[in-house]
């Protein structure tokens, strides 16, 4: 009987022990892979080649340039801009939105003040972007020159404020229009290309060179830029040399003129253009700014440069 | 020499100094009322760099330093205009008429584009060649008024506006090749304080302290020229060795306001002569009278630049020249009287 009782008392220290040892194991954490820690930063490197740290989706934005805001607005982050300059007047919606201080001389404190998660600014900005940088504030510096830097920038921008899929449809629907241009203007063979002057200025007169995207425009377009055997971007021209292209079509975006009064301007009525009234007011911050309507101001300048192609 | 009068004056000009700086403080492209500089400015001392409000960044990181750069560069250039009127005996001396601003901003210029970027480090350098610009121009101008033209008042001005045409059209052509490697030309010929740090006023402070200890240690030996070469001799100066350190003084002056701020023009010929009128011609008086005075113009005058057009800016120069043509047409006019 005792050898019984003592067996008893055993199994009921066995069965006390397992017991307890099934609610310990119970109650160990079980080792799970955590999650991959999403990064919570991005960095880009801008046109100055400065590699900048910024935070993923920024929610606060200032633009410092109205090519800037106009690539913010068209992939769709536009309700984030806290800040824009005195000339980012596209879209309307835009002119809503507090200044930043002017183009040519943004306000450091004013943008401070904003308390930005990121600054676009372009490449003349360099002593604001100097101070920004010294206070930690990201600024992500744009220099576009050619058409393939805009549509880099698009890219850049919409990688910056973490809206990339809409910038690359906003590129991909620019370069439907690159495409459709460009296959009806392969048809023109190269005798049949007028001779173009873009005028950024009538006095003195202004032009732009071979090394602007305006150029580039109006070669796409299926036109011989006037300027496009000067190096350099915007040039002074003169009017001897003017008079002797002799260009076929002309385009003006500055509005100091009406086209009657351009077509009456002395001097200038042994021009082809002139006489043939092949002189065009367009609107300027189409097709010379650096932003997503080039398609735009590429389509208006074919179908001036070339009327029957889009018939 | 009579001490009496003006021994109650500096505290009210330190009153107004203080005044200015505070009312610039609360001034700017964002306005910060003067009842939330105090907090912001504790917050600074309190909490972390990352954690401050933007008042207080745009108050310690932005404003101060520039606010007291300016008062810096204002008692610089009044003291040197100080100093060359009275050696010169001529009421219309001045660095900015003399073309000394002009020799300083050639040399700064030149070493700028060297490679040596505006920078804390880059701007020890910028400073001495400034100081070599000026003293070569200071003693050309000095040289050619009395050798050439007997040392006359009219001779004088002539020689600096010279000068000064002359250096500040190759800074421009300088400026003009170094395709934006250097400041731009109304940098050279405004003159401004846009985009100044902390590192700017720990640069160019030292410069002017000195600069401005020479001059005051000399007082006396300075009041003694300024009333005549004869009487100070008389008096047991050492003229020509006075007179060479001195102009040494000035042109360290104008050089180290003229390497952080630009060329700006008339501070040193008006504030001597608004100094006189509430202190003395005694030296001792003048010279803390007119650096104070100084200070507080150009704070003033900078303050002007920085809201009249806001949010953008002015340059400074433009302020300071509006005020000083004029001023310089009065005392032409008076000139019979007074020079």
């Amino acid at each position: 009987m005792l050898e019984e009782a003592n067996m008893m008392k055993r199994l009921t220290y066995l069965a006390v022990l397992s017991l307890l040892a099934v609610v310990l194991l119970a109650c160990t954490p079980a080792v799970v892979t955590p999650p991959p820690v999403e990064p919570t930063t991005i960095t880009v490197v801008d046109d100055m080649g400065r590699e900048i740290t910024l935070n993923k989706n920024p929610q606060r934005i200032v633009s410092l340039a109205p090519s800037n805001t106009e690539i913010l607005f068209a992939i769709g982050v536009l309700d984030r801009v806290v800040g824009v300059t005195d000339v980012c007047l596209f879209p309307p919606e835009a002119q809503e939105i507090p200044h930043a201080g002017t183009f040519f001389q943004p306000s450091v404190e004013t943008i401070v003040s904003m308390k930005p998660d990121v600054v676009f600014a372009a490449s003349l900005h360099r002593e604001p972007v100097e101070q920004l940088d010294a206070l930690g504030i990201p600024v992500v510096v744009l220099d576009p020159q050619t058409i393939a830097d805009i549509l880099a920038n698009i890219s850049l921008i919409g990688e910056a404020v973490g809206a990339q899929a809409q910038a690359e449809s906003v590129v991909a629907e620019i370069l439907s229009v690159f495409a459709e241009v460009e296959a009806k203007v392969a048809t023109v063979p190269t005798e049949q290309r007028p001779v173009v002057f873009w005028e950024v200025w009538s006095d003195p007169i202004w032009t732009a060179a071979k090394a602007t995207f305006i150029h580039e425009l109006i070669e796409m377009a299926g036109g011989v830029n006037m300027a496009g055997d000067v190096d350099g971007t915007f040039v002074e021209y003169s009017f001897e040399m003017l008079i002797t292209k002799d260009p076929a079509v002309i385009f003006y975006g500055h509005a100091a003129e009406t086209v009657e009064e351009y077509l009456s301007r002395p001097n200038w009525g042994t021009i082809a253009a002139v006489q043939s009234k092949r002189v065009y007011l367009v609107d300027q911050d189409i097709v010379q700014q650096p932003g997503p309507r080039i398609g735009l101001g590429l389509m208006e300048l074919a179908r001036h440069i070339h009327p029957d192609l889009w018939k | 020499m009579e001490i009496k009068k003006p021994l109650r004056v500096m505290p009210l000009l330190w009153t107004l100094l203080l005044a200015m700086l505070i009312i610039s403080m609360a001034n700017g492209a964002v306005s910060i009322p003067v009842s939330r500089i105090w907090a912001a400015l504790s917050e600074v001392i309190s909490s972390p760099r990352a954690e401050w409000s933007s008042e207080a960044t745009i108050l310690w990181r932005l404003r101060i330093p520039r606010a007291l750069l300016a008062a810096v560069v204002g008692a610089g250039l009044a003291t040197a205009g100080a100093v060359l009127q009275g050696l010169l005996r001529n009421g219309l001396a001045d660095s900015y008429v003399l073309g000394v601003s002009s020799g300083a901003s050639l040399g700064a210029a030149l070493a700028m584009l060297m490679g040596l970027r505006l920078s804390f480090f880059g701007l020890g350098s910028v400073t001495p060649a400034a100081f070599v610009g000026a003293t070569l121009t200071l003693f050309v101008v000095v040289f050619i008024a009395r050798r050439m033209t007997g040392n006359s008042t009219l001779g004088l001005l002539l020689a600096g506006i010279a000068m000064s045409s002359f250096l500040s059209a190759i800074v421009s052509l300088l400026v003009f090749f170094s395709r934006e490697r250097i400041q731009p030309i109304v940098f050279w010929t405004m003159g401004g304080f846009g985009a100044r740090s902390w590192n700017h006023l720990i640069a160019v402070a030292p410069y002017i302290f000195v600069g401005y200890s020479v001059a005051f240690l000399l007082n006396r030996q300075l009041t003694a020229i300024s009333l005549g070469d004869e009487t100070a001799h008389h008096l047991g100066v050492n003229v020509p060795s006075t007179r060479l350190v001195l102009l040494g003084a000035s042109a360290l002056l104008t050089a180290a306001a003229v390497s952080v701020s630009g060329v700006i023009g008339f501070v040193g010929l008006m504030i001597p002569h608004m100094a006189r009128m509430v202190s003395s011609h005694n030296y001792r008086r003048l010279l803390p009278a007119s650096a104070v005075l100084g200070a507080t113009f150009l704070v003033a005058a900078d303050l002007i630049a920085r809201v009249i057009v806001k949010p953008a800016e002015l340059p400074v120069g433009i302020i300071t020249a509006l005020c000083g043509g004029p001023f310089f047409i009065y005392l032409l006019s008076k000139r019979r009287r007074e020079i």
